[in-house]
C-alpha cells in the first residue's frame, strides 16, 4: 500500500528521469554532430593543403592528425553513451586507425608495409617507399589518367627484403662478388613461399585484367625518396613462366651496383607489367625551343632496331601542339623498310628535303601524353615512349628529371613581365594551384566527357560534380560558383588540374576561344600566353606528389578521409569495416540518427512523461516535449506560433494544417475482408508494445523533431534534423499500417512512395513499411520537404480504404498534387 | 655590411631572408616571392643565416620559430640588435599566444601560424614593403 503522497512524489521522479534520458541522448547526438562537423572541417584543411595553396610543415601534420584523433575518440564515447554501449567496438576500429597514422608520422608505410606485392589499379602516390616512383608514375598515367600505359603489379620493397634476407644476400655479400658470380647466387636462391604464391597470385589476376599480356617487361625501381634513375635497365618480352627466375636477375643486376645500395638496405621494388612492343621509341620532356623562350616539348625518336639514329623534334607544349622544328637524319630508308621515312634530297638554296622517323601527327598524340602527364607530375619530367603497330603512341616508362629546376627556369623579371599584362580576371579561390594556358570553351553540368577539347581552359557556373567527367581533359577549370571545400574540388586535386572556384562573372568576363594563361595559385587570368609564367610552373613553388609532404600527406588522407562506408543500407555498414576516420565518422553518424529515430522508445515515453498539448486548427491531437526547455510555461499554439520553437516541426505543421486535405477524401464502402482485416491488425496493435499504440508526441528542440503519429491505424515517425549546414541536415520518415487488406495497403505506401521519390527521398518498401530519408539538402529544401511529408500525412490518413485499384494510385496522386497546389495558391 | 636601407632606389627590389628547418618550405615559398618582385635568399639552419645576416642588410626576414640550435627568438632579437630597421615575421607550427606575445615584444612585425596560404603571406610582405618604402 502507498500514500498518495508517496504515489506523487514517485511519479514526478518517474517522469524527471525520462526527460532527463530524452536530454542526454539529444545532448549526446548534438555532440557527434557538432564534432563531426569539426571533424570534417579538418579534414577539408588537410585536403586543400594537397592543393598547393597552403605552406605547410611537420608540425600542421602532427597537430592535426592528434586534433583529429581526439574528436573521433569523442564521436564514437557519445555514440555508446547514447545507445547504451551497443558500439564498443567501434572503439578497437579507431585505435586501428591511430596506429596506422601514428605509424605513418614516424615514417612508417601503414599497414601495406608488409605487403610482398600490390597491383597496379592499387597504387597511388603515397605508396612510393614501398613501391618506388616509376611504377606509381606508370599506374596512374593508365589508371587515374586513362593514359596508354602498361598494367602490372609490384613486387614490393618488402617483398625484395624478404628475398634477399631469406638467402643472406646482404651489402657485403652482393658487393663483395662480380656480377657473373652474383647472377648465379641469385639464380640458384629460393624465393620464400609466401612471396612465389603473391607473385602467382597477382599473375594471375593480370592475366584476368589483360588476357593479352602472355609477354612480360620486368624492371628494378629505386625506393629511396629522390634516388630514382631514370629508366633502370629491366629484363624485356618474357614469358609468365620464366617469371621468377628473371625477377632474381633483375635483382641481382641491380644489387651489384654500389649506388644502389642506401646504408645497409637495397632501397629497391620490382615492376612486373606488360611488354610493349614498340617499333619506334623515344623520349620526350618540356624544354624550350632553341634560340628562344618559347616553351616547348622536345621529342626524341628512334627505330629500335637503330637506337643510335636519334632524331629530335620540338613542339609547342599546349594545343594543338604544333612542330615547330625538327633535327631530321640522312636515312636510307632501304635499310628500315618499317619506317616510312624519305631519304633527305638535296633542293635548291642548300635546303634539304626529306621526313623524320615519325610525323607531325604521330607527334601530336605523344605531346598531348606528355601534357596530362605534366599536370600529373606537376614538375619537370621525362616520358619514355612507344610506338606500337596501331601506330599509337604507348607510355614505357615516366620520370622524374630534377626535384627542382629553379632559377634556370625563372625568368629573373618575371614580376615586371607579369606588370605589364592585361588581367581578364582576378578573384575567386584556388581549389588546385597551378598554371597552365589555353583557349577558354565555356561547359555545364550536361557538357560530354569528349565534348572538350583536349587543353581547354574550361569556365562553368558551377562548380557541380558531374564536371569531374571532363577535368582529365582540360588544362585548367574556373567556376563563377563553389568552393574548394566540395567534392569537384577534391576530384581537381587528385587530377591536379589547376582549378578556382568563385570567380564571379567568369563566364561573360572570359569569353570562348579567347586565349588566356591561368594562374591558379594567384586566382589571375591573364590575357594571351606568357611564357615566362609557364616556365615557373618547373621552379619548385607548387607542391608535387614527389614531394615528402605530399607523400605523408597522402599517406594520412588516405586513413583519414577516405570513405569507403557509404550507403547504411548496405550488409557492409558495419564497424568492421570502418578502416579510417571519415567510415568511423559517418558510421557513428548514421546510428545516431538511428538511435534518436528510436528515441521514445529508448526513453519509454509514452503516457509517462509530462508533454503538452499542441493547440492546432484540426482534429488532431499532438503533445510536445521540448528538450530545450527546462520549465515550459504556457501552452504551445501552432496557430499563434507560440511555445513552437522547433523550426522542423513548424514546417511539419505547416504542410498538415493545409485546409485541403482535411476535406473528406472519396470513401468507398469498406469490405468485408477489410474489416477482418482490420480487426486483425487492430487486435495485434492493441496488444504490442506501448510505443505503437500511443499517443501523438513530438520531442523537439530548436533544430529538431521527432514525431510519432498514430492516425486510425497506421503509424509513422518523422525525425528530422535542420540546419544551415546541408551536410547535417536529415529527415527520416517510416509509414506503416492501415486498415484496409494488403493490397490497398500497398498502393498507399506506393502512392506515398512516389511522392518522397520526387522531392529526393531515398526510399526502401518491406512490405506495409515505407522507410526513406532525406539527406544533403539545404535548409531551404529540408523546409520544402517536411512541409509535403505534413501535407502526405493529412492527405493518406485513411486513404488505404480508398485504394480500390491499381489506377487509384495515379487518382490519388493526381488529386494530392491538385489540392496542395489549390493551398498554395 | 651593404646596402643601406635608407638609401634604397624605389625600382630597386626588396631584399629578403628566409629561414626554416624545414626544406620544403624555403624550396616553395623563394621562387613564389621571385616572383612577386623580390630578391630571395634561403636557409635551413639558423647558423647559416647568421653569418648572412652579419654580412648582409635584409629588408624583410621570414623565420621560422622551432628550430635546432638558434631559434627563431633568438634569431630575431640577433636580427633587432644589428638590423633594427629590418621587419621580421615569425612562422611557427607551434602558435601559442605567450610566443606570439614574446615575439612581438621582441619586435616582430607578425606572428603567422602554419599552415598559411601563399598568397596571405605575399600580402602580408607586400603591406610591410609599403611601410619600408614609405620610411614608416
Amino acid at each position: 500500500m502507498h500514500l498518495p503522497f508517496f504515489r506523487r512524489w514517485r511519479a514526478r521522479h518517474v517522469l524527471r528521469d525520462g526527460q532527463e534520458t530524452i536530454r542526454s541522448i539529444f545532448s549526446k547526438f548534438r555532440r557527434i554532430q557538432k564534432l563531426n562537423t569539426g571533424i570534417l572541417e579538418l579534414m577539408a584543411e588537410m585536403d586543400r593543403a594537397l592543393g598547393g595553396e597552403y605552406i605547410f610543415d611537420r608540425a600542421f601534420l602532427e597537430s592535426s592528425v592528434h586534433k583529429l584523433g581526439d574528436s573521433v575518440y569523442q564521436v564514437v564515447y557519445c555514440l555508446n553513451a547514447l545507445s547504451q554501449n551497443k558500439y564498443v567496438a567501434l572503439f578497437e576500429r579507431f585505435q586501428s586507425v591511430k596506429d596506422i597514422l601514428d605509424d605513418i608520422l614516424r615514417g612508417g608505410a601503414g599497414p601495406l608495409a608488409s605487403s610482398l606485392t600490390i597491383p597496379y589499379p592499387a597504387l597511388g602516390w603515397e605508396m612510393e617507399p614501398l613501391v618506388g616512383m616509376m611504377n606509381i608514375c606508370l599506374a596512374e598515367a593508365r589508371h587515374r589518367y586513362a593514359l596508354r600505359a602498361p598494367d602490372g603489379f609490384v613486387v614490393t620493397a618488402a617483398g625484395c627484403k624478404a628475398f634477399l634476407e631469406a638467402n643472406g644476400f646482404s651489402k657485403d655479400y652482393c658487393l663483395g662478388r662480380d656480377s657473373q658470380s652474383l647472377k648465379e647466387a641469385f639464380a640458384g636462391a629460393a624465393i620464400p613461399l609466401d612471396l612465389e604464391k603473391a607473385v602467382e597470385r597477382e599473375m594471375h589476376a593480370l592475366q584476368g585484367r589483360c588476357p593479352e599480356a602472355i609477354r612480360l617487361s620486368v624492371r628494378p625501381c629505386p625506393t629511396e625518396a629522390g634516388s630514382m634513375e631514370p629508366f633502370p635497365i629491366g629484363i624485356d618480352n618474357i614469358s609468365p613462366g620464366e617469371l621468377l627466375s628473371v625477377c632474381k636477375l633483375a635483382l641481382a643486376g641491380y644489387a651489384s651496383h654500389a649506388a644502389a645500395w642506401v646504408e645497409r638496405d637495397l632501397c629497391v621494388a620490382l615492376a612486373v607489367h606488360e611488354a610493349m612492343p614498340v617499333s619506334l621509341s623515344g623520349s620526350i620532356s618540356p624544354d624550350r625551343l632553341p634560340g628562344s623562350n618559347f616553351e616547348a616539348f622536345s621529342i626524341t625518336a628512334a627505330p629500335v632496331q637503330d637506337p643510335e639514329a636519334v632524331e629530335t623534334y620540338w613542339v609547342s607544349s599546349s594545343p594543338p601542339f604544333d612542330l615547330l622544328q625538327s633535327h631530321i637524319l640522312s636515312k636510307d630508308p632501304a635499310r628500315h623498310p618499317e619506317h616510312t621515312a624519305r631519304a633527305l634530297t638535296s633542293r635548291h638554296r642548300g635546303f634539304y628535303a626529306g621526313s623524320g622517323w615519325t610525323g607531325p601527327g604521330f607527334l601530336k598524340t605523344v605531346a598531348q601524353s606528355a601534357a596530362t602527364i605534366e599536370k600529373m607530375m606537376g614538375a619537370s619530367f621525362e616520358v619514355q615512349w612507344g610506338r606500337d603497330e596501331s601506330k599509337s603512341p604507348v607510355i614505357l616508362g615516366i620520370s622524374q628529371v630534377c626535384h627542382t629546376m629553379e632559377q634556370s627556369h625563372l625568368s629573373a623579371d618575371l614580376f615586371d613581365i607579369l606588370q605589364g599584362r592585361d588581367i581578364l580576371l582576378k578573384g575567386g579561390e584556388t581549389a588546385q594551384a597551378g598554371i597552365s594556358y589555353g583557349k577558354i570553351v565555356h561547359v555545364s553540368e550536361n557538357t560530354p566527357a569528349g565534348g572538350v577539347p583536349f587543353g581547354a581552359i574550361a569556365v562553368a557556373r558551377k562548380a557541380t560534380p558531374q564536371l569531374s567527367q571532363i577535368l582529365d581533359r582540360v588544362s585548367a577549370l574556373i567556376t563563377e560558383i563553389g568552393t574548394p571545400a566540395g567534392h569537384l574540388a577534391t576530384i581537381a586535386r587528385e587530377l591536379r588540374v589547376p582549378a578556382i572556384f568563385g570567380a564571379t562573372g567568369a563566364l561573360d568576363i572570359l569569353a570562348e576561344g579567347t586565349d588566356v594563361t591561368v594562374d591558379a595559385g594567384d586566382r589571375v587570368i591573364y590575357s594571351g600566353r606568357i611564357d615566362p609564367l609557364l616556365s615557373y610552373r618547373a621552379s619548385g613553388a607548387d607542391l608535387c606528389p614527389t614531394e615528402p609532404e605530399y607523400i605523408v600527406l597522402r599517406s594520412l588522407l588516405r586513413w583519414i578521409r577516405k570513405l569507403n562506408l557509404i550507403d547504411p543500407e548496405d550488409d557492409n555498414f558495419s564497424i568492421e569495416n570502418c578502416n579510417t576516420y571519415h567510415d568511423i565518422i559517418h558510421f557513428a553518424h548514421e546510428r545516431s540518427i538511428e538511435e534518436l529515430i528510436h528515441i521514445q522508445e529508448h526513453a519509454n515515453l509514452q503516457n509517462s512523461v509530462p508533454a503538452r498539448r499542441l493547440e492546432v486548427d484540426f482534429p488532431l491531437h499532438i503533445y510536445v516535449i521540448d528538450v530545450e526547455e527546462d520549465d515550459p510555461e504556457g501552452i504551445p499554439d501552432a496557430r499563434q506560433g507560440t511555445q513552437v520553437h522547433s523550426e522542423p516541426l513548424q514546417a511539419f505543421l505547416q504542410g498538415l494544417a493545409s485546409k485541403a486535405l482535411w476535406e473528406d477524401n472519396p470513401n468507398p464502402p469498406i469490405s468485408l475482408q477489410d474489416i477482418f482485416s482490420g480487426l486483425d491488425r487492430t487486435e495485434a496493435t492493441l496488444a504490442g508494445p506501448p510505443e505503437h499504440t500511443g499517443r501523438n508526441l513530438a520531442i523537439i528542440a530548436r533544430n529538431y523533431m521527432n514525431l510519432s503519429l498514430h492516425l486510425g491505424y497506421h503509424s509513422s515517425i518523422i525525425d528530422a534534423y535542420l540546419d544551415e549546414n546541408p551536410g547535417r541536415n536529415t529527415i527520416s520518415f517510416r509509414f506503416a499500417g492501415g486498415f484496409a487488406d494488403a493490397r490497398r495497403r500497398g498502393r498507399r505506401v506506393a502512392l506515398i512512395k512516389n511522392v518522397l521519390d520526387k522531392i529526393g527521398f531515398k526510399t526502401t518498401v518491406k512490405g506495409d513499411l515505407l522507410s526513406g530519408y532525406l539527406r544533403w539538402t539545404t535548409k531551404e529544401e529540408s523546409t520544402q520537404a517536411l512541409n509535403t511529408l505534413g501535407s502526405l500525412t493529412g492527405f493518406t490518413r485513411r486513404l488505404d480504404v480508398s485504394m480500390v485499384s491499381e489506377g487509384s494510385i495515379e487518382d490519388m496522386l493526381r488529386l494530392f498534387t491538385s489540392k496542395t497546389s489549390k493551398d498554395s495558391r | 655590411m651593404s646596402d643601406s636601407l635608407e638609401n634604397r632606389n624605389i625600382s630597386d627590389k626588396l631584399q629578403l631572408l628566409i629561414l626554416d628547418d624545414e626544406a620544403i618550405v624555403c624550396k616553395r615559398l623563394k621562387p613564389a616571392f621571385q616572383k612577386a618582385g623580390y630578391e630571395v635568399e634561403t636557409f635551413v639552419d639558423s647558423a647559416s643565416a647568421k653569418s648572412r645576416i652579419n654580412e648582409k642588410r635584409f629588408d624583410i626576414v621570414i623565420t621560422d620559430l622551432k628550430m635546432e640550435g638558434d631559434d627563431g627568438l633568438r634569431f630575431l632579437s640577433h636580427i633587432k640588435t644589428i638590423s633594427p630597421e629590418t621587419g621580421v615575421i615569425i612562422i611557427t607550427g607551434f602558435a601559442t599566444p605567450e610566443t606570439a606575445k614574446e615575439s612581438f615584444q621582441k619586435g616582430a612585425f607578425d606572428f603567422v601560424a602554419k599552415p598559411f596560404r601563399l598568397n596571405d603571406i605575399i600580402d602580408l610582405v607586400r603591406r610591410m614593403e609599403k611601410r619600408i618604402r614609405s620610411g614608416a
